[in-house]
């Protein structure tokens, strides 16, 4: 009988343990990005465009390496619209944009942290 | 997927509270745990089959809270009455000793109409023979008659009767063999051997039921064309 309990109130601890964890480690990668983002538009700025790229194709390839873990939790069209944003900033990398790189930046920051906010446990998220 | 998991919890609970206020006619064979967990794990499947776009993990989560919870509940109910009222509410009486309790029928918004029909249905048509209609907490009516309008059992008429109800034990069903039945019947394939044999079969495969009861009554059932 007290498998009854101990079952589903392991099963709930378990799940309410993998959201937080969840919600942790969303938000670690989401702020390694936003990081690698700034330091993309300090090169931008500073017209260092053999950095900006390199930061840029190492961003791009932390987030296809973190790309099925994303699609496991969250919605494919946010993430669909971060894989655009990318590509739109390598196109402007390469093109050494600077207004346009930085614009897109400041974009795909937003995007990436829409992203760890609807994984954390909030009220206007639960509402 | 906190978002899920928080958001299961408050509409499990909300769910619940609604169908408790709603009453008993709501509910109709089901307790409210059943029922909610039956009204929301089709639709939870439905959507991440439907829409690929939706993480497989957003339906896993709530389904899997869902069940959870509702074991939790149910596992809670069996040890505790109190908690048992709160969920399933408890039973009502609607017809005590044959006076129609009113108080209780607009408690449980049960017309007079609901009530004739509910008694027509178990085959009740005059409302003087009944002693007791409870209103189960699954919707359902359980109707007492008056005992003179009950039918009359052997034991009321002072009589005794041989118990011939037996289960019976199948031994071949569909043409295969149950050996662990015929082992716990303390018998064996000599044994069904020997009554294919008196039945005109060669073999189970040509037989599609076997049962002997407890009286020793034999069924053999073979198949058509065998």
């Amino acid at each position: 009988m007290k498998r009854f309990f101990w079952i589903p109130t392991a099963l709930l601890l378990a799940l309410f343990a993998s959201v937080l964890v969840n919600a942790a480690a969303a938000e670690q990668c989401v702020a390694q990005w936003c990081d690698a983002l700034a330091r993309i538009e300090t090169a931008a700025q500073a017209e260092d465009w053999d950095d900006a790229a390199a930061e840029l194709a190492a961003l791009h390839e932390s987030w296809d390496a973190h790309a099925t873990y994303f699609h496991i939790i969250l919605q494919h069209d946010e993430l669909n619209e971060v894989e655009t944003l990318l590509a739109r900033a390598e196109r402007f990398a390469l093109s050494r944009d600077t207004s346009e790189l930085r614009a897109c930046a400041a974009e795909l920051t937003a995007q990436l942290r829409v992203l760890s906010e609807m994984q954390k446990i909030s009220i206007p998220n639960i509402l | 997927m906190a978002t899920a998991f928080i958001r299961t919890i408050v509409l499990y609970f909300l769910i619940m509270l609604g169908l408790r206020l709603l009453g008993k006619r709501q509910i109709g064979e089901l307790e409210p745990i059943e029922l909610v967990l039956t009204l929301l794990i089709s639709d939870l499947a439905a959507v991440p089959m439907q829409d690929f776009g939706i993480p497989l993990l957003n339906g896993v989560i709530p389904i899997v809270t869902l069940l959870a919870l509702s074991m939790l509940l149910s596992w809670g109910s069996a040890r505790s009455i109190r908690l048992r009222r709160l969920i399933c509410g408890s039973p009502t009486a609607l017809i005590l000793d044959g006076s129609l309790q009113q108080d209780a029928m607009r408690h449980n918004r049960f017309t007079l109409d609901e009530l004739i029909e509910a008694l027509r249905a178990q085959g009740v048509t005059d409302l003087t023979t009944v002693k007791y209609a409870v209103l189960e907490t699954d919707g359902h009516l359980s109707v007492l008659l008056y005992p003179q309008h009950q039918p009359a059992t052997p034991q009321q008429l002072g009589r005794s009767v041989k118990d011939d109800t037996f289960l019976p034990r199948v031994f071949i069903n569909d043409g295969r063999v149950l050996d662990d039945a015929l082992a716990l019947a303390g018998l064996d394939r000599a044994w069904l051997s020997r009554r294919l044999h008196e039945n005109g079969y060669r073999d189970a495969s040509e037989v599609l039921l076997l049962s002997l009861d407890g009286a020793g009554k034999l069924l053999c059932v073979g198949k058509e064309g065998a």
